[in-house]
């Protein structure tokens, strides 16, 4: 499967922007954690604004910049959204509420807590009445969602806004799930032939491929705990431009082969 | 999205009716309804549960597993032979040539809820290390199971877009199969009762009273059911004697509000849109409409807008939301095989608990059952944060 890249949007701690994390990825400024920077999309009313949690404020962030790196608005993209966890600070809260003396639940907090949310807000916020899927596989869901992505590109020939994000879970869940720092990623995926910053070549197998490390080690603690990061390597191969080859979980002891050009 | 010579091969569902197509087809002959009285933590209401998950323990190697989403999931793919179904399967293609692709919107999230109320009890304040949050909480972890108990080896993944994900599915397994990734594709949704979607559906003031009633004139609100259904879709070729077809898929988003549908029917109407398209169908050529037909005021309005605003409102269509309930994750699924049952029977199914539609919809709501050769089907799947599906199906020649 054959697809240009035509777009790079990211939002972690340090990585604010794609330009910032393509100068960490090539060498030229050191990574250094700093609070999430995350701005309240534009394009949602008030009250949507007021309630729209921090995994979709960061899904679509990341979203927003890859796609005004190419020619694409958000009404010619497919969207697909992959998350291994999706929102387990809004779970702790109604499990919370459910188990008081009077249970309740906040109608907020409920309709927040489908893991559709983040696309849920992508719409409203942009207006983009295109098809859109959300998805996991757990601690592969970056390379399942890719798969998704690439077949949404080959075969029904469509660009395809690929989101995934991962955010650190509630104390409540600490001893169960690791997710060490917040994290999304954004890839604007086109039909091959289309210009764009990048040509990737993708092969799935039915094995586990080695997966593909970070050369800086506080980079690679980022790739192994959060399943979004695990985007890294690719990352690091567009960052610094010609050609790679990247190995990635893709659910089950299946993975996918990446070229990049 | 054009498919290619897909054919829909053999398919299960368990639900309120009871286990199997033998449930289903019983249920579209008499229009009996699963709905029993339901009472969860304070809210009472109507639910369409599966008898006899409380009634297994699960022991050596899969413990980790119990869940009620996953033994639901288990009780379902024991029905009509489906395992050993993709067994044969199994062993004609190879197991990494056969994906799985599963639905749910709030997976195993009941053993959570369990074990919160624990913690309370204990005064702890998380969550002890030895709880499965992997195997039975998180979204995927019905696919995994699914996936590995079938002993595949294709990709697995799990969609979660609240109650279109198991009709979205679909379109995930034609593109696996489209790009040569899979041979054949095991689909299929599981969500089972929990306190989370009872309560949350109250709190939003969309849970009935009574049993579910949709496009009646007096309808109020949603009854929750669950269930478990699976498919099998592959190349027409791979699936000898298969009677039913995926003729096209169409998917769309409301973009306006994350629990109210579109004024105008704008993402429903365009997915029912993109479906014809892709079969190649005008309305004319429908015979009948699964429709989503939840039994909210608002919901049941908008899909008749949408039904009418594409010249539908004569085609034969219902709703088996007041049958076993409104199954979330697992309505996409549930829909498909009560389309593909009601094809086979050349029946269109009655909307079951529903009396006297209400006068303001114009739509050819199916009150009782009516007997006529159903060759040519959509069905409608919704959900929350405006995420419509629709699939095109039809009696393959």
């Amino acid at each position: 499967m054959k697809v240009a890249i035509s777009g790079i949007g990211i939002m972690a701690e340090g990585l604010p922007d794609w330009e910032s994390a393509r100068r960490v990825l090539r060498g030229e400024i050191p990574y250094e954690k700093q609070p999430l920077r995350t701005a309240c999309p534009g394009g949602l009313g008030a009250n949507e604004a007021r309630r729209c949690p921090l995994p979709a404020r960061c899904a679509i962030d990341a979203g927003l910049q890859a796609l005004a790196m190419g020619p694409y608005a958000p009404s010619m993209v497919a969207t697909v959204f992959s998350s291994a966890s999706g929102d387990l600070d809004i779970a702790d809260r109604n499990c919370r509420g459910l188990v008081a003396p009077a249970p309740a639940l906040s109608p907020t907090l409920f309709h927040n807590s489908v893991h559709n949310a983040p696309a849920g807000y992508w719409g409203v916020a942009t207006g983009a009445q295109t098809r859109s899927i959300s998805l996991s596989a757990f601690d592969d869901s970056f390379g399942a969602g890719l798969l998704e992505a690439l077949t949404t590109v080959t075969v029904a020939g469509e660009a395809a806004l690929y989101v995934a994000y991962d955010m650190v879970p509630p104390p409540a869940f600490a001893r169960v799930r690791t997710v060490a720092a917040p994290f999304a990623v954004a890839l604007v995926l086109a039909p091959a032939g289309t210009p764009g910053c990048a040509v990737m070549e993708a092969s799935w197998v039915p094995a586990r491929v080695p997966e593909t490390r970070m050369g800086d080690a506080s980079l690679e603690d980022l790739r192994r705990h959060n399943p979004a990061a695990r985007s890294l390597p690719l990352l690091d191969a567009l960052a610094r431009g010609g050609r790679a080859s990247i190995g990635l979980g893709c659910g089950g002891e299946t993975g996918l082969c990446l070229t990049i050009e | 999205m054009r498919q290619a010579d897909l054919a829909v091969g053999p398919y299960t569902l368990t639900c309120a009716l009871g286990s199997g197509l033998r449930a289903v087809r019983e249920a579209i002959r008499t229009g009996r309804s699963g709905l029993r009285p339901y009472t969860s933590a304070q809210v009472s209401c109507y639910a369409g549960a599966v008898d006899g998950l409380e009634q297994v323990a699960w022991s050596g190697p899969w413990a980790r597993w119990d869940c009620r989403n996953n033994r639901l999931a288990l009780a379902a793919l024991e029905a009509d032979g489906f395992a050993q179904a993709v067994a044969v399967l199994r062993s004609r293609l190879g197991s990494e040539r056969i994906g799985c692709v599963m639905g749910t919107s709030t997976s195993g999230i009941g053993a959570t809820e369990a074990a919160y109320r624990d913690m309370r009890a204990r005064g702890a304040e998380a969550l002890p290390a030895q709880f499965p949050y992997r195997e039975t909480h998180n979204i995927h972890a019905v696919g995994h199971f699914v996936h590995s108990w079938l002993r595949l080896k294709g990709p697995a993944l799990t969609v979660s877009t609240a109650c279109s994900s198991s009709a979205k599915v679909f379109g995930v397994a034609a593109r696996l199969i489209a790009s040569g990734t899979c041979a054949a594709v095991v689909v299929g949704g599981v969500d089972s009762l929990c306190d989370t979607t009872i309560h949350g559906f109250a709190s939003l003031q969309l849970l009935s009273g009574r049993p579910a009633r949709p496009f009646a004139a007096d309808r109020d609100g949603i009854s929750v059911g669950e269930a478990g259904g699976f498919a099998i879709i592959a190349p027409r070729g791979l699936m000898d004697g298969a009677v039913l077809g995926l003729r096209g898929t169409g998917e769309s988003s409301d973009a306006y509000h994350m629990t109210a549908p579109h004024p105008a029917a704008a993402g429903a109407l365009s997915a029912m849109a993109q479906a014809l398209r892709a079969a190649q169908w005008t309305v004319a050529d429908v015979d009948y409409i699964h429709l989503h037909g939840t039994g909210t005021p608002l919901n049941d309005a908008a899909e008749d807008l949408a039904l009418v605003s594409m010249g539908a409102d004569k085609v034969a269509a219902s709703s088996l939301k007041g049958a076993l309930g409104h199954t979330l994750g697992a309505a996409g699924i549930a829909g498909v095989v009560f389309t593909a049952e009601a094809m086979a029977a050349g029946l269109v199914p009655a909307t079951t608990n529903t009396d006297c539609i209400d006068p303001a919809v114009r739509s050819a709501i199916a009150v009782a059952a009516q007997r006529r050769p159903l060759r040519r089907a959509l069905v409608n799947a919704f959900g929350f944060g405006g995420s419509n599906s629709v699939l095109a199906l039809a009696l393959l020649p």
